[in-house]
């Protein structure tokens, strides 16, 4: 009977140690997928000075943030904050990723401005032409012309609509389910 | 797979569409230079963009296609935004026309998905007013 009672003890560790696995690798996918996909934001989108493509932000539906520096310079990874057990379990929303630099809807397309030459280089490469209206990518010409554009018009929709967010979710989850080992 | 029936599958409804108001409201699609800048003329722009094509799935032959239409309405700026909203209204039925249509043997069969705006923009040195609307698709090549 004591052997028995063990055997069922040894069987409920295991499943709480699976089910311990399964939900780390359930809150590791999304979190992955996070951080790839701003990573795969600022790959797309434009990059002058850097301030934009450094404030990208991502946090957990129970308010947990990680965000860039906002700051000049190279495009940095932003580590995701992992998912709490009730995050993971109840909220259909795990991660919002967001921009907060001042000129974020105007970097995505968004809405028109007024534009001046910051007189420096911008750190991706560009395209160059003329600007028809006051889109930022909205650019004219065979790379001719007096404007620059370090992203294409409409890079933003582009990726959020065309797919490449689902793709790349599917890809990290089955990255983590693929790495658990009981 | 055939990127210029999926583009002339969008394109030529909002064409028509705009063609046919009176007096008609001129169309300008990606790669399209005529585009009259600084001027008050009223214009539509439309850019399809295209995202993944033939992501894998349970049947094989398949082309499909996925991306972004944005489609923005400059109207005279200063003037308020009813004429904006006029046009951006025609633009609206268009893309919900495409998904009542049927799935037949050939052409393009087209879905849009959720319709994001319009959002309104303007700028001090822009002569336009701005409304700007966007949404995903879905298209597959039947042909």
């Amino acid at each position: 009977m004591a052997r028995s009672r063990g055997f069922f003890n040894e069987l409920d560790r295991l499943a709480e140690n699976i089910d311990r696995f399964a939900v780390a690798a359930f809150s590791r996918g999304p979190a992955r997928a996070a951080e790839e996909i701003v990573v795969d934001l600022q790959e797309a989108g434009p990059v002058w000075s850097g301030k934009f493509a450094n404030s990208w932000q991502i946090e957990t539906s129970d308010g947990r943030r990680t965000a860039g520096t906002g700051a000049p310079g190279t495009p940095r990874r932003i580590p995701a904050p992992l998912l709490s057990g009730r995050g993971f379990a109840f909220d259909d929303i795990k991660y919002t990723i967001s921009n907060f630099a001042p000129h974020a809807d105007v970097a995505r397309d968004l809405v028109e401005s007024d534009y001046i030459d910051p007189g420096t280089l911008p750190i991706k490469e560009y395209d160059r032409g003329t600007r028809i209206s006051g889109y930022r990518g909205d650019l004219i010409g065979d790379d001719e012309g007096p404007n620059r554009s370090t992203a294409p018009l409409d890079w933003y929709p582009t990726y959020v609509q065309g797919g490449s967010i689902d793709r790349r979710i599917k890809l990290e989850l089955d990255t983590e389910l693929g790495r658990i080992r009981l | 797979m055939n990127y210029q029936a999926i583009r002339a599958a969008v394109e030529n409804p909002l064409l028509s569409a705009f063609g046919a108001l009176v007096p008609a409201v001129p169309v300008y699609f990606d790669n399209i230079t005529a585009v009259p800048p600084n001027t008050t003329t009223e214009y539509v722009r439309v850019n399809v963009t295209f995202g993944l094509t033939n992501d894998p799935t349970l049947t094989s032959s398949v082309d499909n296609a996925r991306g972004a239409i944005v489609i923005r309405i400059f109207t005279e700026k200063g003037r308020g935004p009813a004429r904006n909203q006029t046009l951006i209204t025609t633009a609206v039925n268009v893309l919900e026309t495409l998904n009542n249509s049927n799935k037949s043997t050939t052409g393009v069969f087209f879905r849009v998905g959720s319709i994001n705006g319009p959002s309104f923009s303007s700028t001090e040195e822009a002569p336009h007013f701005v409304g700007r609307i966007d949404t995903s698709y879905t298209a597959t090549v039947l042909s």
